[in-house]
């Protein structure tokens, strides 16, 4: 939506006047309707097709039986340099707003609970309606995401001292809360480790959810909260609750899990357990390292994914390094290569030069698969060559430049070789992990699924995939389960 | 914000500022809401992204009594079919 600006428009900030220009400010006012959709949580995810993370169905603005999560949810203000599209199409997000000060009066039924991005300033509550008016706000937010649930329960921990002091909740539906002591854990962890890399997380509260979210879906960053899936929130997989019972518990993973992971085993590779038993710290973890890398230093997503995707992959390796002390490198490999190497060998996946636009790849898991699979390579083989010390001061000193401001692709990669001192070296390393393809070769694919040469397994057919797949994703109790 | 935080808030000072309400209703969805926005005017034009509006959605959403500098304005849309 474009709205004309006109010639009388304020100075800044000072509530009136009538000066145009460079440095003139206008005011836009509207009102707006809209009834939020349900979100579909049932799809089996997708094998690739051109459904996979649709934006209208990954419910970045949906609700359930009991709760409603609204991101987005306003008209947002986009600057002239960015990919404004009023109907933005490609994978994944879509967020490239600029940092903004944002206050919202939320009026719902009394008995919910209202989490935003921003901290309470006030509430009123009306006795006669029983409706409640919640007044939130924060400085610095390139949106305010809203999740309002019909019954919650909230674990919480401060982290930090003085006036850096920061207060960590979890929020939970009861049904789930049993996960919140875990889930606040696993994110303290990585908000501390991530804070002693990049430097101090700068707002004053941080909010960890379980918010329904479309097949394929793990997590979703918003500045100040994050949303987990809430199969992958109770410990199992997006859209598998906790694996229909199976789930890990007190006790480790069920002997049903482990039996499946066994058969898998050998047609998947080594990554996948890992993968599997790590997917909730590591998700956690991915969406906290993204306050630095989309929340605090923006980036346009739609055009520039390859800035905060493996920056926040990236994020989460060193949070892992934290939270498994001896198994962390090997989660980080797990949870970026594997993915990669799996998206090529069990689903034929061709590589793709990681820097493109969200919309010019093939489909949702070819993004996937190179943008949060290959491309946090990139950073690893800075370490290798400059040391895991020197690239995390770099990107701190990244985030100290352009906090609350936005980066592009070339301006990233410029400011890390500035950073690093060897300009030519980032410039050749970028060009190899970020433009070129050479994915299979760096990463190692061809051992999983069908071993070149082995002539062990036969490749199998489409059939024999979507068969694998309906038993793996198969809900409780249907019939053919 | 934290010390951190407001070690960089004058960063903010040409920062689009909302302000937002909205009447939400969580068992059908609905939500009415209105916003006054102070963005820059350095361009004849300010671009908004209406996401519910996004056609894949299905929420039904419409904007009305679009205003700037307090005076009525007439917005244009585009939407992919």
């Amino acid at each position: 939506m474009k709205v004309p600006l006109g010639t009388a428009s304020r100075t800044p900030k000072d509530g009136g006047g009538t000066d145009s220009g460079a440095s003139g400010r206008s005011v836009v006012s509207m009102s707006f309707e809209y009834r939020i959709p349900v979100t579909d949580t049932s799809t089996m995810p997708s094998l690739g097709g051109e459904d996979g993370l649709e934006l209208g169905s990954i419910g970045l603005l949906g609700r359930t039986d009991d709760s409603v999560a609204m991101g987005h949810w306003f008209p947002v203000w986009l600057p002239p340099d960015v990919s404004a599209e009023p109907d933005p199409d490609g994978y994944g997000d879509i967020g490239n707003f600029p940092a903004a000060t944002i206050s919202a009066a939320i009026t719902t039924a009394s008995s919910a609970t209202v989490v935003t991005g921003g901290v309470e300033l006030g509430r009123s509550d009306d006795s006669r309606t029983d409706r409640t008016t919640m007044i939130e706000a924060g400085a610095g937010l390139r949106d305010l995401a809203v999740v309002i649930l019909d019954d919650a329960e909230i674990v919480e921990r401060p982290v930090g001292q003085g006036d850096d002091e920061i207060l960590v909740r979890v929020v939970t539906a009861p049904a789930a809360a049993e996960h919140a002591a875990e889930v606040l854990d696993e994110t303290i962890v990585s908000i501390e480790a991530l804070s002693n890399a990049f430097g101090p997380y700068p707002w004053r509260e941080f909010d960890v959810l379980a918010v329904a979210l479309g097949s394929g879906v793990g997590g979703m960053e918003w500045p100040g909260m994050i949303w987990i899936e809430p199969g992958i929130f109770g410990g199992g997989l997006p859209g598998l609750g906790d694996l229909g019972g199976a789930g890990p518990s007190a006790d480790g993973w069920s002997s049903d899990v482990l039996d499946m992971l066994d058969m898998l085993g050998p047609m998947l590779g080594d990554d996948l357990g890992l993968a599997i038993e790590t997917t909730r710290p590591w998700t956690v973890a991915h969406e906290v390292g993204h306050m630095w890398w989309h929340a605090v230093v923006g980036n346009d997503s739609v055009r520039d994914p390859v800035v905060d995707e493996p920056l926040a992959q990236h994020a989460a390796c060193l949070a892992m390094r934290e939270l498994f002390p001896s198994d962390g490198d090997a989660v980080c490999e797990a949870q970026s290569s594997g993915q990669y190497r799996q998206a090529v060998d069990l689903l034929g996946v061709q590589d793709a030069p990681a820097n493109q636009a969200n919309t010019e790849f093939d489909s949702s898991l070819q993004y996937g698969a190179v943008v949060y699979g290959k491309a946090p390579g990139f950073y690893r083989a800075l370490e290798d060559e400059f040391g895991t010390d020197a690239v995390t001061a770099a990107l701190a000193a990244v985030v100290q430049e352009h906090a609350f401001g936005r980066i592009d692709a070339a301006g990233l990669a410029d400011s890390l070789g500035e950073e690093l001192g060897r300009a030519e070296l980032v410039d050749e390393l970028w060009s190899h992990w970020m433009e070129e393809t050479n994915g299979d070769a760096d990463l190692g694919t061809g051992g999983g699924l069908v071993p070149p040469g082995s002539g062990e397994l036969e490749s199998p057919s489409d059939a024999q995939l979507e068969d694998l797949f309906e038993d793996l994703f198969a809900e409780p109790g249907d019939p053919d389960d | 914000m934290t010390a951190a935080g407001l070690a960089l808030v004058d960063r903010l000072d040409d920062a689009p500022v909302y302000e937002l309400a909205a009447d939400v209703d969580i068992v059908t969805g609905d939500v009415s809401g209105t916003m006054v926005v102070e963005v820059p005017a350095d361009r004849g034009e300010a671009t908004f992204r209406w996401f519910p509006n996004l056609p894949s959605l299905g929420a039904d959403a419409s904007l009305a009594d679009v205003e700037v500098d307090a005076g009525p304005s007439s917005p244009t849309s585009r939407t992919r079919s």
